[in-house]
């Protein structure tokens, strides 16, 4: 089976381009527009094994998103893809859990190399 | 201060700069070689009947708010979008997320300016011959060229009284730059 991808952005265009390329690499992707609908997608998606999020999102942005898979005592690691690069708001990232940051926009042997160290296939 | 003082005009002037240099930047990104062309009248509009996409972005920062206004024809939208291998994608979507990531990178740049700026998400217009008033002395207006059609932006900032831009360090972290990838 696939291994399972979850992808979080209010952009059509970039949930879009980012399945792309890992669906080019063999993985699963499930989409959610915003965290409160990741959160939703990913309990009935329980053997997500990556999340891909952006920041800025209607209804709940990701640092919230990071904030409520921390409460969870979630396992599932999280990478940011986002317009964002302010040093402040990384550190708050990584110090809520999530293991990298990719800038948009995004390329994409950078995103399908990050795929594969934190989400090997067959995983 | 109101955004017709020396300071704000020269704080809104080295945020056009920037943007200016962002918009160019960005597309460049995308195989899409984007020229700025002076701008002939302080309105942005396409044609009185040409189905348009805007998209508008607000921003905040200690003393500064503003937005940003994205217009074009969205046919020329349509073109980029079967250029980047995207085509068919929702066209209003993708200037919304063209916003996005261009107010991102001006907020890369701002930053060793000492103007850091948070970001809202995206609100979209379509509509035909969309217009779009322009308040003198507190928006800023660029016009971009490109084969197949134009890009028209307008930076609105407001300042407060006592803004002034934040001291910088060379010891502050450099932001992030766009495609840049960061393993914790």
């Amino acid at each position: 089976m696939a291994t399972s991808v979850l992808v979080v952005d209010d952009s059509m265009m970039v949930r879009k381009q980012v399945g792309s390329a890992l669906k080019g690499q063999g993985y699963n992707v499930v989409e959610a527009v915003d965290g409160a609908d990741a959160l939703e997608k990913l309990a009935g998606n329980p053997d997500t094994k990556l999340i891909v999020c952006d920041v800025n999102m209607p209804k709940m942005n990701g640092l919230e998103f990071l904030e409520q898979l921390a409460a969870r005592n979630s396992a599932v690691p999280v990478v940011m893809l986002t317009t964002e690069g302010q040093p402040e708001m990384i550190q708050r990232a990584k110090s809520l859990g999530a293991k990298g940051w990719l800038v948009k926009p995004f390329k994409p042997d950078y995103l399908t190399a990050t795929a594969k160290k934190l989400a090997p296939m067959g995983t | 201060m109101n955004s017709s003082s020396p300071i704000a005009n020269s704080v809104l002037e080295m945020m056009r700069d920037h943007l200016e240099a962002a918009t160019v930047e960005m597309f460049a990104d995308f195989e899409i070689p984007v020229e700025s062309v002076p701008v002939s009248r302080p309105v942005t509009s396409l044609g009185p009947d040409a189905p348009s996409i805007a998209a508008i972005i607000g921003y905040v920062g200690v003393g500064v708010r503003g937005a940003l206004v994205m217009v074009a024809l969205e046919r020329t939208i349509g073109g980029w979008l079967s250029r980047m291998g995207s085509e068919g994608a929702d066209i209003g979507d993708a200037l919304g997320e063209f916003s996005n990531m261009l107010l991102g990178r001006l907020k890369t740049r701002l930053l060793p300016e000492g103007l850091t700026i948070q970001l809202a998400t995206p609100t979209i217009a379509s509509g035909n011959g969309i217009r779009l008033s322009m308040p003198p002395n507190r928006s800023a207006s660029l016009v971009f060229e490109e084969g197949i059609g134009s890009l028209r932006l307008r930076l609105d900032a407001t300042f407060d009284p006592d803004f002034k831009l934040a001291e910088t360090s060379e010891r502050d972290a450099p932001p992030a730059q766009a495609g840049e990838a960061i393993l914790f």
